[in-house]
This record gives structure tokens, C-alpha cells and sequence, in this order.
């Protein structure tokens, strides 16, 4: 049964694709630049924000570091948390609108949140893409970098797992996207993103490890930077799976059930 | 083993309609021990069984909110059963509504991509189906252009092509077919012809009982969530009729436009066959027609007319020729006080096939050449309402308009020669 929901996504994997496909055809078509845009806003912010970072504010990680260290230390907890906030802050309202969707065909909705966390992934591939380019220019990549596949298949399961049930809940209950998104707004500040233990103190940091999200940002910045957090990874792995599973739960019990509220 | 594909067994549907939709079904849950209901149960689907047979076409006719569309989708697996079992075996494509994930920005192209898919074809499939969707669909350029610049006719016609390119082991249409111009439903009707005689198993909701009585060799009636009939097609009709007749009859003299100056009441309208009252005339058989009507005075001079109108074509109507344009009008008649039947005598009805219902008036005799309903004695549109089958199943579907009478057919050799020699004959018979 939990097993299903997931299978479900690789056996509709063409239908997946083609969707994530349709949905960021859909959002640019008719415009004069059309896909351009997809990659030109994530490509034009990141690069700002890089350059701000490092040449107007000149922040520093500490006093010894270079002039990119604090742009590849935000981005490289950027990316996934962007990722995964844009992914949960669709999830509610996923199927309220595809409505049609859900009532006239026979479509596996355990697949929206796959298709919403690809789409939603784009512009983070291309911020991706610019952290790879600055740390190769400053010679940080490592070795560790091969792991990378690990915390995005588990950044993957969990954002289904908690998308599985967000989408269920927020057919019956409508405030839970503003709800969602007001507190992964708020949670920014309480992650590690642009805080760093150095930064904000060993008592405020311990603080920050009761956010979730922290962990997350963690791990990925232990591939990217070369470090290993066990507790992070722990929580993390634990997290993941807890998700899947009630997640996957949820969406077994309430597949059809759903039909009826909507 | 019996070749059953559907098979759906006691299914009951019973639907909460929660007082508040959003705090209700979450206080049901929580709240679990109380015994307050949060909401009212609506049954939609009430002890329903039937079984259906590989290949077999069936229609399902009923009121609006019958419980068809539930039914449907439930045995299409999009709603959850209550109680009793739906067994499904074979890849079910339902076609409950079109349009379903259109995009207005993408060419007709891109919409067929995503619109085959979401009907549950692979990708390489709806890719293979293209050209035979675009053909299909004679949309020519506009093929290419965004879906928003298309007129709503355009739209139907791509859609309805795209949901026609299917290739379903069971189909499930639901009402689908009722738009787009006549020539493309037409088509569209072919090709769920074609579909039927391939070897699909459909299942087929339609308030047009032309097109169920065309397409199916079983007809199911639901009535307020209950399965009435399981049968012939035709006697589906014939049994939905029936029920809709009396509905009508128990609101007759309620509603409708009736202007009557009040003189005349028509009681009750219907047709006989051989003595009997019935909804459903076969063609070519006699049959008779009756008004029931109520004098409170005697009257002389009385006129009446009957227009039948067929659901086909409602602007246009054949009438019974007291009131006629070819022959003569018909004797005047005079009707006593109190109630009496006025009996009308068909030797043959030789009308199409299909479903029609009929406009009754009576008039005075001074008003024939300047008649306004208003005038009437009595008005009363759809006083009846009956559907018009053939005897042999064999003559089904054929939409016939009418059966035109003739008296024989001759064969004369050489004339209607329309070869050179022929026509400087005639020009010279012009001269």
C-alpha cells in the first residue's frame, strides 16, 4: 500500500514529465521570450545577489575568508531550501486547482506534488548551476560533491511525503496554504540560510536545530562544503521517512474519498 | 467463463451533505463518539445491480440528478463505493466532461498532446493519433494556432476529436456528445458506432433517446438513485417516457404557458395502442390519439389542432391535418358540457423515429385564417409526450424524418437521357 504511491509515480513517469513540461510551457507561452524567462529570473537574481553579497556588503564568513565565501555559504543552503519551501507552499492547493481534473479523469493525483516539485525546481537548477560555476572559480568543489544524488533523493521524499498530506488537507481546509506559506516565510529567519554558527552564536544555532528545515539545509551543505553533520543526517533520513509513510498512508486512504469534498 | 467485464453488485451511494463544508467533515472525525450529525445524507445511488457483457453497448437514461453521473463515476473508479462491489476487468477511459486540462495559449497540436494523455494514452500514442485527430477535427491552420483564438464550435470539434481518438477495452461517455455543430455530432456518432462494433464495451448516458435507442442493444433507467429498467433499449425509452408522462401529468394544468380563455380544460392528453395507453407507437402501426376535455358550457364551431414536434428538430412540427394546409379543415366539432374525449384515429403513423411531444389547441372555427394562441380556447404545449420506434430492432437508428406514402414505382427505359441528342430535344421543344 505505501509502496504504491510511490511505484505509482514511476509507472505515470511520461505522464509526469510531460505535465512538468505543460506547466512551464504554460506559464511563459505567448510571451515574446517564451522558455528564456524560465531561466533568465533565477539567472538574473542569483547572479545579483552573488554580486551584492560579495562586492556592496563585502560580508565575510570570517575575517580570513575570500570575497565569494559567503555567496557559496547562502547559496548552497539556498538552493534546497527554495526547493523544498516552493514545493510545500504549492502543495495545498494542488488539487483545488486541477479540480476538473480530479473529478473528470482518471488521473493518479499521487503524482501533483512530483510534477509540482519539478516544476518548482527549475529556477533552483539554474541557481544550482551558478553555485557550481562560482565554486569552481574559487576551487571549493570536492569530492564530496559525488554524494549529491543522496540529500536530493531524500529532499525529493520528503517534500512528497509532506505534499501527500498538505494537498489532502488543504481540499478540506482552504487556509492551510496562507497558513503554510506565512510560516515557511517566517522560517527563514530561523534556519541556517544566511545564518551561520560563527555568525549568530553556539546558544542561538542550538536554537535554530529545533527548525526541520535546518536540517535539511545542513546536509546539503555538507556535500557541497565538505563537512559531516551525523545528527542532521539522522534527523533528516528520519524526517524523510516519517513523511513517506503518512504521507503515503494519507493519500492511500483518501484517494477516492477526496472526490467527494471537491 | 462468462465474458462479463462490469459487474456491479448491490452498490449503494449515499453523499454527506455537511451543514458546514469545511468544520463538518473535520468534527465528524474528531468527534467521533457524539451523535450529532454534521450533515444530511443525500442517497444518489440506491441498491443498483447489473451486470455487462463484453462487447455490449448499454445507455443509461434518467432525470437530471438520477444518480447516472454517480454511477458512472464510480464504476470509471473516480468515486468510492459505500456499500455493495464494483468489478471492472479492461482499461476504463471515461469521457465525463471535455475540455478537461485544455490550455488556452497552446496551438490545437499541444492540446491534443495533453488532452490524449490525460484520457490515458502514452505519449507515443497520442503522438501516432496526430494526424488522424487533426483530419478528424478539419480544423485546417487553426491546427497551429493558439486554443484562445478558436470560436466555441472549433473548440467542441477539437475536443470531441481528441476524446474520439480513443481506443478503450470499457468507455464511459457521459452527455459528451450533445454539442458542436449537427454535421460533427453526426460524426462523432459514427465513430462511437465504430467503436461499439469493434468490440468496445460502452456505457452511455444521453437525455437524447434518438441516439440510445441508435447505439445500444441494452438500456438501463434510473430513477431518484433506483434501477427501474434493464432491457431492450427501446423499452428503455418507452419505460422512461412513461414516467416522465406522468410526472407531467401530475404538474399538468400547473405549469407551462397556458393561455386559455378558459372555455375548454384539456384533462388529460395521450396515445392509445390497440386500446391501450402507451408512451412508445411503432411505426407504421395504427394507433389513436386522445384529448380529454371539459366544457362548462356546450360549444359549436370547434377547431382543434395538434402540432407534433420532434426533439430532433423542435422549431419545426407536423401537424394533424384538422388544421391543415394541403387538405381542407376538418368538420367542426361540437362538444357538450362536462367532460368529453375527443378520439383521433391514425391508420398508420408514419413519422420517424425518435422522441416527440405534441402542442394541443382548440379554437373557435371564426379565428382559422387569424389565429393567435391567446385567442384559444385552450393552449396547452406539450400536452403529451410520446417516442416512436420502429418493430425491428434491424430498423433502428436509421433517423428517419418521415415515411413518405407513395403508390408504386415505374421503370420507363430511354427517358431522363440526358445525353446531347436529348437535350437539343428539348431546347427545340422550348422554341
Amino acid at each position: 500500500m505505501l509502496a504504491n504511491s510511490l511505484l505509482s509515480i514511476f509507472r505515470h513517469a511520461e505522464l509526469v514529465r510531460e505535465m512538468t513540461l505543460r506547466d512551464l510551457k504554460g506559464a511563459n507561452q505567448g510571451a515574446l521570450l517564451g522558455w528564456l524567462w524560465l531561466v533568465l529570473r533565477p539567472l538574473v537574481q542569483t547572479a545579483a545577489y552573488v554580486l551584492v553579497v560579495s562586492f556592496v556588503f563585502r560580508a565575510r564568513l570570517s575575517e580570513s575568508s575570500g570575497p565569494f565565501d559567503y555567496a557559496i555559504y547562502v547559496l548552497s543552503g539556498l538552493v534546497p531550501y527554495q526547493v523544498l519551501t516552493k514545493a510545500l507552499e504549492e502543495a495545498p492547493s494542488l488539487i483545488r486547482e486541477r479540480m476538473e481534473l480530479v473529478k473528470q479523469v482518471i488521473y493518479p493525483i499521487e503524482t501533483l506534488p512530483m510534477t509540482s516539485l519539478l516544476t518548482g525546481s527549475i529556477g533552483s537548477l539554474v541557481a544550482l548551476a551558478i553555485y557550481t560555476a562560482v565554486s569552481l572559480y574559487t576551487r571549493q568543489v570536492t569530492w564530496s560533491w559525488l554524494l549529491l544524488p543522496l540529500p536530493i533523493v531524500l529532499l525529493a521524499l520528503f517534500a512528497l511525503g509532506v505534499s501527500w498530506v498538505f494537498m489532502i488537507a488543504g481540499v478540506v481546509v482552504k487556509d492551510l496554504r496562507e497558513a503554510v506559506s506565512l510560516c515557511l516565510g517566517l522560517t527563514v529567519f530561523f534556519s541556517p540560510v544566511v545564518a551561520s554558527e560563527a555568525m549568530v552564536g553556539p546558544r542561538a544555532w542550538r536554537l535554530l536545530q529545533w527548525n526541520p528545515l535546518t536540517h535539511v539545509v545542513v546536509c546539503f551543505r555538507d556535500v557541497f562544503l565538505g563537512q559531516f553533520h551525523p545528527l542532521s543526517w539522522t534527523l533528516f533520513a528520519c524526517m524523510t521517512l516519517v513523511a513517506v509513510v503518512v504521507g503515503a498512508w494519507t493519500i492511500s486512504k483518501t484517494k477516492l474519498l477526496i472526490n467527494e469534498y471537491i | 467463463m462468462s465474458d462479463v467485464v462490469i459487474r456491479v453488485d448491490q452498490v449503494w451511494k449515499r453523499f454527506k451533505l455537511y451543514h458546514n463544508l469545511i468544520t463538518g467533515p473535520i468534527k465528524e472525525h474528531v468527534f467521533f463518539w457524539k451523535r450529532e450529525q454534521y450533515y444530511q445524507e443525500f442517497m444518489a445511488v440506491q441498491d443498483v445491480s447489473f451486470e455487462v457483457q463484453r462487447g455490449e453497448v448499454v445507455g443509461i437514461i434518467g432525470p437530471n440528478g438520477a444518480g447516472k453521473t454517480t454511477l458512472l463515476k464510480m464504476i470509471a473508479g473516480l468515486l468510492p463505493v459505500d456499500r455493495g462491489r464494483i468489478e471492472v476487468r479492461g482499461k476504463v477511459t471515461a469521457l465525463l466532461a471535455l475540455g478537461v486540462g485544455v490550455h488556452p495559449e497552446f496551438s490545437g497540436r499541444e492540446n491534443i498532446l495533453y488532452g490524449g494523455m490525460l484520457l490515458g494514452m502514452s505519449k507515443r500514442e497520442v503522438l501516432r493519433k496526430t494526424e488522424s485527430i487533426v483530419e478528424f477535427a478539419e480544423l485546417g491552420e487553426f491546427i497551429d494556432r493558439p486554443l484562445r483564438t478558436y470560436s466555441a464550435g472549433m473548440r467542441a470539434r477539437l475536443l470531441f476529436s481528441i476524446s474520439m481518438s480513443i481506443d478503450p477495452d470499457i468507455l464511459i461517455v457521459d452527455e459528451a456528445l450533445a454539442t458542436g455543430d449537427s454535421y460533427f455530432v453526426g460524426k462523432s456518432l459514427g465513430r462511437i458506432h465504430e467503436m461499439c462494433s469493434s468490440g468496445a464495451t460502452v456505457l452511455f448516458v444521453s437525455h437524447n433517446m434518438g441516439q440510445i435507442q441508435n447505439l445500444c442493444s441494452r438500456g438501463l433507467v434510473l430513477m431518484h438513485g433506483r434501477l427501474i429498467h434493464n432491457g431492450g433499449a427501446t423499452e428503455a425509452v418507452a419505460r422512461y417516457a412513461e414516467s416522465v408522462l406522468s410526472a407531467q401529468q401530475a404538474s399538468l394544468g400547473q405549469t407551462g404557458p397556458r393561455r386559455e380563455a378558459g372555455r375548454i380544460q384539456l384533462r388529460d392528453a395521450g396515445l392509445l395502442v390497440e386500446g391501450r395507453r402507451s408512451s412508445a407507437v411503432m411505426i407504421g402501426e395504427p394507433c389513436q390519439l386522445f384529448l380529454d376535455v371539459e366544457c362548462q358550457e356546450p360549444l359549436e364551431d370547434v377547431l382543434f389542432f395538434v402540432q407534433v414536434r420532434s426533439e430532433k428538430c423542435p422549431t419545426t412540427y407536423a401537424v394533424v391535418p384538422t388544421l391543415g394546409f394541403v387538405a381542407e379543415p376538418f368538420q367542426s366539432l361540437s362538444l357538450p358540457a362536462g367532460a368529453s374525449r375527443v378520439l383521433i384515429d391514425f391508420p398508420q403513423l408514419n413519422i420517424g423515429d425518435g422522441g416527440y411531444w405534441c402542442d394541443v389547441g382548440f379554437f373557435d372555427r371564426s379565428l382559422l385564417w387569424n389565429l393567435s394562441y391567446e385567442r384559444c380556447y385552450c393552449y396547452q404545449l406539450r400536452a403529451l409526450s410520446f417516442s416512436a420506434v420502429y418493430r425491428d430492432s434491424r430498423y433502428f437508428g436509421r433517423g428517419t424524418m418521415v415515411e413518405l406514402p407513395m403508390t408504386g414505382v415505374r421503370i420507363i427505359p430511354g427517358a431522363g437521357d440526358t445525353t446531347v441528342e436529348d437535350s437539343r430535344k428539348t431546347s427545340a421543344r422550348l422554341q
